[in-house]
């Protein structure tokens, strides 16, 4: 008992200088946000911010953007989860091959994009995807391949422009699943596969059968992580349509960031990420119960 | 373990989203008492004229020990050339003729310029004075971020001195937060060659002249004879009133009857036969090539666009050489009612609360207010004055490109000022879009426009 308190003496600097940053940076910005969310406010006079109740809760579920905006989200998730999961294993399959050479090469070529910047990505997909000939997409089916006679206005459409968002989300993200995936697929004992072979399992079976269960703990990860990544996407659709053409392209988190920094209305905003986090607590909190139970031992 | 991460992290971006809002709000808690309005400075200057004298004691130099000396900060997002004749000389010259006051200007980038002017006056780091775009005033000035400039001595004359439109810009409930710098309109620019390859030696005067260049033109290839830069109120505005079209009655209380009365949809639906007709280029609907390169012609291609609109910018940055004999700048043709009418664009000078040199500051306001210095910026960077004085001498003539935008700036109007600015342009220009983009016809357009800006004039 002596011990373990003079322990907790002993670290208890460095438990409160976490502590600490945690409030700081997580728990008083959060209860601050909320309070922020029942006002008017106003971020040079705060004081002078008016109460609004739960007006700017009742403006949440009364504004058709919001619909619009949440759509998007859920839509962003719905193609780029699977997107970058199904694309990501089978990268990790394919460089797991045995005649499949450089494989240090092909894991580098792909991870490239995890650790490019953000907006760097987005921009390079901004110019790709540009409108008339300039734009190398364009220049490519049009002038080169001759598939389409005019060049598409890729961010001029609601559907191209998505899809131009949803390609970048899922070609950035690849890359990382494949790691992960890479990683376990190197832990799972050789003697298995032997053992399918002999019973004469083809690749498909062995996948299904064997290779799958086995990482399910990881994709139960991978998934959560993919999902909380996708309704937490913000910087592609800013800075490649920001949220254009007529709003048909924003997503929960560019909308508000719009409310906040375009229009001034920070109480609104906040009113928004409030009920975004509830939302996303609610999605984690079920995943978490429905699919992280199970322990895998060989 | 990991899940429980997993949510919380969940949370964070909530708390994220928050950390962004918050850092801007608990900073201005303490700093709004502290912001010296003009009347309670002076209270502030003994201190620092105490400081200085000390200082100047200790020095030989002549300078007079009651002149403290002072920098204002000041903000403004010129450009390139614009700048340069700012700091080779109007600086240099408001500096020798106040050799107290240091003027420290910096060149602020344009994209997020509202928020971080925002950020750094809820963070109580504001500069002390700056150029400011003139739709953004009244609504800083109802953020708070902005001084009523009334207790300023000779603020009225500077007001009285200068263009209405211009200076209305500068209203919050009544009350008068800046001051008007430079104002701007746009006209009609035609591309000389293709003018004449429509069929006509100098630009149309009426609307109905425009449209058949534009249809001569048409069947003569992939060319495109009238270009409106898009569907937000910038671009869209001038042909929307020329056309007959209104936004809000003249008081701007009440845009029902107005944005979506018959003479708006009749305007609206006359632009929008053009696009259908193909007359109008690519641009409207964000398309390429951009206006000035579908104007000029880029990179070997050669030029598309007989028309486009814009500001005396397009003359001061491209340069005479390029544009002279080349480029006409002509009045936007006359709509049915026989007038033209464009959008009123421009900047203000603003001080802010929280000035550190209030009054300093204001001294470099009247300075760039004086007509000799409006003058001197009209003539180096084409910047239309809004001192009367300065806008009517014969000088400005030496500009050969100024002449249509003062004649276009008599018939040109502000868009709608409000503290809602913003959202009021975002909602009409999201009615015409719709329109173009074959989502709404134009009545049903304006009238969802119409009562969302009744409603946010009424806020």
């Amino acid at each position: 008992m002596r011990r373990a308190l003079n322990q907790y003496a002993q670290v208890s600097p460095y438990l409160a200088v976490g502590f600490a940053l945690t409030i700081a940076f997580v728990l008083y910005p959060m209860v601050k946000g909320m309070y922020i969310s029942f006002f008017h406010y106003n971020v040079i006079k705060p004081d002078t911010s008016e109460a609004a109740g739960f007006g700017n809760f009742g403006r949440v579920f009364g504004d058709p953007m919001i619909g619009t905006a949440l759509r998007n989200s859920i839509l962003l998730a719905l193609v780029t989860v699977p997107g970058q999961w199904i694309v990501g294993v089978m990268l990790a399959l394919l460089i797991q091959v045995k005649t499949v050479r450089l494989k240090v090469v092909w894991r580098l070529v792909y991870y490239i994009p995890v650790i490019s910047s953000w907006i760097v990505v987005s921009y390079l997909f901004r110019f790709l995807f540009a409108d008339g000939h300039e734009g190398f997409i364009n220049y490519l089916l049009v002038d080169m391949l001759h598939l389409i006679g005019e060049p598409i206005g890729w961010l001029q459409n609601t559907w191209s422009a998505n899809l131009v968002i949803w390609l970048v989300s899922i070609w950035k993200g690849v890359g990382w699943v494949m790691v992960l995936y890479l990683a376990a697929l190197q832990s799972i004992p050789q003697s298995l596969y032997e053992a399918a072979e002999i019973d004469g399992a083809k690749p498909a079976t062995t996948f299904l059968q064997i290779t799958l269960p086995l990482v399910r703990p990881l994709t139960a990860y991978v998934l959560i992580n993919l999902i909380n990544g996708a309704i937490q996407a913000f910087i592609q659709v800013y800075a490649i349509t920001q949220g254009g053409p007529m709003d048909t392209t924003q997503l929960l988190n560019t909308y508000l960031y719009k409310q906040a920094f375009q229009y001034f209305d920070f109480g609104y905003a906040s009113a928004i990420s409030v009920c975004l986090g509830v939302f996303i607590f609610a999605l984690t909190y079920t995943q978490q119960r429905s699919i992280g139970r199970d322990r895998i031992e060989y | 373990m990991g899940f429980v991460n997993r949510a919380t992290k969940g949370i964070t971006l909530a708390a994220l989203a928050a950390a962004m809002l918050t850092a801007c709000g608990s900073n201005g808690n303490g700093n709004n008492e502290a912001s010296p309005s003009p009347a309670d400075s002076a209270s502030v200057s003994p201190s620092a004229s105490a400081e200085a004298t000390a200082s100047a004691s200790a020095s030989p130099s002549e300078a007079p020990s009651d002149q403290p000396q002072v920098t204002v900060e000041f903000w403004h997002a010129y450009g390139e050339g614009e700048e340069k004749v700012l700091l080779e000389q109007v600086v240099p010259k408001f500096e020798e003729a106040n050799p107290s006051i240091k003027i420290h200007a910096t060149r602020m980038p344009t994209e997020n310029l509202d928020q971080q002017v925002l950020t750094a006056a809820a963070g109580g780091t504001p500069p002390d004075v700056m150029r400011m775009d003139n739709t953004w005033v009244s609504n800083m000035a109802k953020q708070g971020a902005l001084q009523e400039i009334s207790g300023y001595p000779d603020a009225q004359d500077i007001l009285d001195n200068s263009f209405k439109g211009t200076v209305d810009t500068n209203l919050y409930q009544g009350k008068y937060y800046g001051v008007p710098l430079d104002t701007n309109t746009r006209v009609a620019i035609y591309n000389k060659e293709l003018l004449t390859k429509a069929g006509a030696s100098e630009p149309p005067k009426t609307i109905d002249e425009l449209v058949a260049l534009a249809r001569n033109l048409k069947t003569q290839g992939k060319y495109s004879g009238i270009t409106i830069g898009g569907t937000n109120v910038w671009d869209f505005s001038a042909w929307f009133w020329t056309l007959g079209g209104k936004y809000t009655d003249d008081a701007y209380t009440k845009a029902t009857g107005y944005l979506n009365g018959d003479a708006s949809v009749k305007a609206l639906d006359t632009i929008y036969g053009w696009y259908k007709e193909g007359l109008l280029a690519p641009p409207i609907l964000g398309g390429q090539p951009g206006t000035w390169e579908g104007l000029r012609g880029d990179k070997g291609k050669a030029a598309s666009y007989m028309m486009i609109t814009d500001g005396p910018w397009f003359y001061s940055l491209i340069g005479d050489a390029d544009t002279k004999d080349k480029m006409i700048p002509a009045l936007i043709p006359a709509g049915p009612d026989g007038m033209s009418h464009s959008v009123i664009g421009g900047e203000d000078l603003v001080i802010f609360n929280g000035a550190k040199q209030p009054e300093a500051a204001w001294k470099f306001v009247q300075f760039m207010t004086s007509t000799e210095i409006q003058l001197l910026l009209a003539k180096q960077t084409g910047q239309i004055p809004t001192n009367k004085e300065a806008a009517q001498s014969p000088e400005l003539e030496d500009v050969w490109y100024l002449k249509s935008y003062i004649d276009q700036l008599e018939n040109a109007y502000a868009r709608t000022p409000s503290a809602n600015a913003n959202k009021i342009n975002d909602a009409i220009g999201t009615a015409f879009e719709s329109v173009f983009r074959g989502k709404a016809g134009a009545k049903e357009a304006l009238d969802k426009a119409a009562a969302q800006v009744d409603k946010l004039l009424g806020e």
